[in-house]
């Protein structure tokens, strides 16, 4: 008898397994790379990052402190950070509050013509960013909205809408038609309905939904440049601005780099587990 | 408790030609345990979702007791519903799952407990309250979603195939428990399922379905003994009753050249020339007997055996079942005469019993 099973399906050649998942550790790797350099970058002084590629080097985090103490930007990194996390925070709640609505009237109980109400909120994805600007910039002006946290928060809540309700009703359509049926003959109400039974099983999609819509709001830079370049600016216009170019600035920019990507990367690391589907399993046979 | 009337009660489904439903009328008794039996798409569940609530009414009414429901939302009607695939909330525990509707209504905590308790001692499911739903078996968790039933005590219980995902031994054990349980409670049940030997031997009455129309509602045996069409007849029993193509001439009717003799004497009122003529397997006789037939299989169950007939009749070869005590000695290939020793049913092709009797047939 075989004393551990094989991996490999009926008629697939070893060989082509193993050159199959080396092909993936490489593709992974390249992927990973520039990531990784980063990191290796920011760890190292000015001179080391711009030189040969050091291999062996003493690792500091000197630039971390510097990038978040200078002020050669418009604002401190703390200011910015918390434009950033309110702005993020901000308009993904509103998204959902109005995305959950939205997905449950076109996922549970499908309105009249919903899929023109899905295409046209798919559609208004269709416009390119740099063709609204104009207009969006004329009317922040008219109402005096321009270098304010409030336009960022009313644009990435119009940005990440769409995509949230259409995420979410693919969510909502995964939530078993009996369970909603029962929970209604049980006298639920549509909140309870909501609540008790929609909610706790889409909650990985509702999580995994939040999580793009706060990548796509932090990462968000045309729109922060453009409207709100000042006092409000947020952490993908610090790391452009905050470092001068006057001098060696690759370790710095690296390190600037880090921090801004480091709190998308912790969402999303604490959201897998949420993500991890599976909650609904045992409702139905 | 209450009764439950259909009164033309009729649902078409937006974009589709003919009504799943079709003037449903339809009377429950009050503790009655009625079933709704038919092959898929007969109206058979939609029916029970527009008692429930689910389904809107096209046209007709539906009444609970003295209550006219046609218009009340599902958690106004009283009822409670068991689905095929019970619809648990998976994030709730047994118990929290039983005790949903309750707390729905504003049962205070401590009579809400005492009630889960009730009737998960009545299940047997006092081990489990703690549990989710995927932690427990098939069994168990139909038994939950029995339990969130009746827990909640209301007017009448809707059960739609609720047994289908059980395997065939627990299905039958469940099956027993199941009408057990209604006559203990006598609460109304309509219960759903396409399976015939379920309906038959479950339901106080069971009613028929076919494309949305209501052919029979009669007891089983009833329905068994005197089919008033020839769909009832097909699809009630197991195997189905033997229905052959036969001329009719001077009011009687011809098989494979055998005449069809009945015992009374009462001519047939029948102007067609051709019937169709019906008789259950335990009605036929092998051995001797005016028609020839030859043996397609033999089915050994133990304690009888089915053997199945091809029989030449105006030079189409028609299938026939017959039913005999076991042993059997015959096998495939063996040529055997066939007699009829039971009741015999005379069909107009168009569907509706034209006679019924004990009959013999005369070569």
């Amino acid at each position: 008898m075989a004393k551990t099973g094989t991996s490999l399906g009926i008629g697939e050649r070893r060989s082509i397994h193993v050159a199959l998942g080396a092909l993936a550790w490489i593709v992974s790797l390249l992927f990973f790379f520039p990531i990784f350099w980063v990191v290796i970058s920011s760890l190292k002084n000015e001179l080391d990052a711009v030189g040969d590629p050091k291999v062996l080097f003493t690792p500091s985090l000197d630039r971390y402190r510097e990038v978040t103490d200078t002020t050669q930007g418009i604002l401190s990194f703390k200011t910015a950070f918390s434009n950033s996390a309110s702005v993020v925070l901000f308009s993904t709640a509103i998204v959902l509050l109005m995305a959950i609505p939205a997905a449950y009237a076109l996922a549970i109980r499908p309105v009249k013509k919903w899929r023109d109400v899905l295409l046209f909120f798919i559609s208004t994805k269709f416009l390119p960013m740099v063709a609204s600007i104009l207009p969006l910039y004329i009317l922040a002006k008219e109402f005096d909205l321009l270098g304010t946290r409030t336009v960022l928060v009313i644009l990435y809540t119009a940005m990440n809408l769409p995509l949230a309700v259409w995420m979410l009703r693919s969510f909502f359509q995964e939530v078993p038609r009996e369970l909603v049926e029962a929970a209604e003959i049980d006298g639920a109400s549509l909140w309870a309905q909501l609540k008790s039974v929609i909610l706790p099983i889409a909650a990985p999609g509702i999580a995994a939904t939040a999580l793009l819509c706060m990548i796509f709001a932090w990462n968000e830079f045309f729109f922060a440049l453009q409207l709100n370049s000042a006092n409000a600016q947020t952490i993908p216009i610090w790391v452009t601005t905050n470092i001068s170019e006057k001098e060696n600035f690759l370790a710095k920019l690296s390190a600037a780099s880090v921090i801004a990507s480091l709190p998308v990367v912790i969402a999303g690391w604490i959201a897998q587990k949420r993500m991890i589907r599976g909650l609904a399993m045992g409702a139905i046979k | 408790m209450a009764s439950v009337r259909f009164e033309n009660a009729t649902r078409l489904y937006p974009g589709t030609p003919r009504p799943a439903v079709d003037q449903l009328n339809l009377e429950i008794n009050d503790g009655e345990l009625l079933v709704l039996v038919g092959p898929s798409g007969s109206g058979k569940s939609t029916a029970l979702r527009m008692l429930a609530g689910l389904e809107p009414l096209d046209g007709g009414s539906i009444s609970i007791g003295d209550r006219d429901v046609s218009s009340i939302r599902p958690r106004d009607r009283d009822i409670a519903m068991v689905f095929q695939n019970y619809a648990l909330y998976p994030q709730l525990t047994v118990a929290q799952n039983m005790g949903f509707a309750l707390k729905q209504q504003g049962v205070p905590k401590q009579e809400r407990a005492q009630r889960v308790q009730e009737a998960a001692r009545v299940l047997d499911l006092q081990p489990y309250l703690d549990r989710k739903p995927k932690n427990l078996s098939g069994g168990q968790r139909q038994r939950v979603a029995m339990g969130r039933a009746i827990v909640r005590r209301p007017q009448v219980y809707l059960m739609d195939e609720p047994l289908s995902n059980l395997d065939a031994k627990l299905r039958v054990q469940t099956r027993t428990e199941l009408a057990e349980l209604q006559e203990r409670l006598a609460v109304t049940t309509v219960y759903v399922t396409h399976d015939q030997v379920e309906a038959m031997t479950m339901g106080h009455r069971v009613a028929v379905l076919s494309d949305g129309l209501l052919q029979q509602c009669d007891a089983p045996g009833v329905l068994y003994h005197e089919p008033l069409n020839l769909f009832v007849a097909g699809f009630i029993g197991s195997p189905a009753m033997n229905l052959l193509d036969a001329s009719f001439t001077d009011g009687i009717a011809s098989i494979a050249g055998a005449k069809v003799h009945f015992d009374s004497s009462a001519p047939v009122a029948f102007s067609g020339d051709s019937v169709v003529v019906g008789f259950r397997p335990e009605a036929v006789e092998l051995g001797n007997g005016p028609i020839r037939s030859r043996i397609r299989t033999v089915e050994d169950l133990g304690a009888e055996v089915f053997v199945h007939l091809l029989v030449e009749h105006a030079g189409v070869t028609m299938p026939i079942v017959a039913k005999t005590p076991a042993p059997f000695l015959g096998h495939h290939g063996d040529e055997l005469g066939v007699q009829l020793a039971g009741a015999v049913h005379l069909f107009d092709p168009a569907g509706p019993r034209l006679c019924s009797g004990r009959a013999s047939l005369q070569g």
